[in-house]
């Protein structure tokens, strides 16, 4: 049972899900409202369990002095300080919102700002006319990347045009292929669950688990 | 030569990105700039709706994406208020609700519209895109009641006409994302079985992957990245930052490109000799 009754959930489920919504059934009691409701509920134990579990871990790093202890340190009065916060302020809280805004959306934004100086330097390094297919990469990214700006437009006006045209048909084909793959890909994951083949889900690891 | 060329120090590069970027933000250059097609769609379908329709803004990303995505939200909400259009605002990332907070408050004082009578902001629900999906069966049960401030929905005038996220309430979508949740979901489990027409605006490493649905006529237009943000401003009439953003990115490119070209000359002479 211990093997059978884990599975059987999770097929019955999987199938109402699928099906229960597009043919109506349970309709009268509302059963997929309600199943949406648990996972949401489910989700909030989760991530309750998740800050647990983290400040349980940190606690032990400072405990025992671990190397980089201040950071979990640092971590701990983040997670829970900004939480205190925001359960006496609320979103409209000043202190709240000024952190917020102050730390978070500079620190956020610096990082991602960071991309623009590696992805030069790799760039550079990196973008060699190799072989064929590296030159016609390297050409369409350049007439995107001109296209994509007012420069471009500026050196010549078919740049725009040019781009567009890359990106609504050698790129729409190929992001169709990847999507197809993937959603196939998908299907078949959700089939190897549903068919009890795929098992990792019930605590073993990957397709063999719980044998 | 050309081996010292191949072989730039990269904190050479970095002060050189830094100086094209910085430079044309203090002193703009002015470069002409025109609009695509697919940013004149979005427009367009946003520019149709009529006083009283409510349009529907998804904000869902955060500070790493504001500078390509804020002017997009600010420009689009003004328009919308601008025209009478009612608006509702929903994050399906957490960060989103500070983001469409700064930018409601901004535009909202701005126009002069008023909060719960022409636009709502319901904030953040957990477990997306299940919650969104229940929205369109009953958003006020999805959204526990209450806006972003905690402010019953029985309080809010507006919300008396949207009780679903579907095509007799919602005239519009409009997601602003980043990443997942985001513009799929709101493709599969609304626009698609509800009906109600949408576009998006997304970051430009996004762009390539939304595009089949832009083709499909799925997306009414897109909006892509800085570009897209500096094109719907031209569109509105009302310069922004990412219009300012625009000489920055030219030089940006223009720099990256000519590395590219160095490096590569290097690399052929090299191979040659």
């Amino acid at each position: 049972m211990r093997k059978e009754l884990p599975l059987l959930v999770t097929i019955l489920t999987g199938l109402f899900v699928i099906f229960g919504h597009d043919f109506a059934i349970g309709e009268k009691w509302q059963l997929i409202n309600a199943m949406d409701k648990w996972q949401t509920i489910s989700q909030a134990f989760a991530l309750l369990i998740g800050a647990v579990n983290l400040t349980r871990i940190h606690v032990n790093h400072i405990r025992r002095r671990k190397a980089g202890y201040i950071f979990s340190l640092l971590l701990l009065v983040a997670l829970w300080g900004y939480t205190a916060l925001g359960v006496v302020e609320g979103y409209k809280g000043q202190n709240f919102r000024w952190l917020y805004n102050a730390l978070l959306v500079q620190l956020d934004s610096t990082i991602f700002s960071l991309l623009a100086f590696y992805i030069a330097t790799a760039a550079y390094r990196a973008f060699r006319i190799r072989t064929v297919e590296a030159t016609l990469l390297l050409v369409s990214a350049a007439i995107v990347m001109l296209g994509r700006a007012p420069i471009g437009e500026a050196i010549w006006k078919g740049f725009p045009d040019w781009a567009n045209w890359i990106m609504r048909f050698p790129n729409t084909a190929a992001m169709r292929a990847v999507l197809i793959g993937a959603y196939l890909g998908s299907f078949v994951t959700v089939l190897r669950i549903l068919l009890g083949i795929e098992r990792a889900h019930l605590g073993g690891v990957g397709g063999a688990g719980m044998k | 030569m050309w081996d010292r060329l191949m072989s730039l120090d990269k904190r050479v590069i970095y002060l050189l990105v830094a100086i094209a970027i910085a430079v044309p933000l203090v002193k703009p250059l002015g470069l002409p700039l025109s609009t695509s097609t697919e940013s004149e769609t979005g427009f367009n379908a946003v520019d149709a709706l009529k006083p009283g329709d409510v349009l529907w803004i998804g904000a869902d990303y955060g500070p790493s994406s504001a500078p390509e995505l804020d002017p997009m939200a600010i420009a689009i909400f003004r328009q919308a208020l601008k025209k009478g259009v009612k608006v509702v605002i929903y994050a399906m990332w957490q960060d989103g609700v500070q983001m469409s907070k700064n930018w409601t408050e901004k535009v909202s004082k701005e126009v002069g519209a008023k909060e719960g009578v022409d636009w709502v902001n319901l904030g953040w629900k957990p477990n997306n895109p299940v919650t969104l999906r229940q929205m369109t069966d009953d958003l006020w049960g999805a959204a526990a009641g209450v806006d972003v401030n905690g402010t019953p929905l029985s309080q809010l005038p507006l919300m008396e006409r949207v009780k679903k996220l579907d095509s007799s309430s919602v005239a519009f979508i409009f997601d602003l994302s980043t990443g997942s949740p985001g513009t799929a979901d709101y493709l599969q489990y609304v626009s698609e079985p509800k009906k109600v027409p949408m576009s998006v605006g997304v970051t430009a490493v996004s762009a390539p992957g939304a595009m089949p649905y832009v083709k499909s006529g799925q997306y009414k237009g897109i909006l892509s990245g800085m570009r897209g943000a500096a094109e719907y401003e031209l569109l509105t009439r009302a310069p922004g930052s990412a219009i300012k953003g625009m000489d920055a990115q030219s030089l940006g490119h223009a720099l990256i490109i000519l590395l590219i070209i160095v490096g590569n000359v290097g690399y052929v002479l090299r191979k040659k000799a």
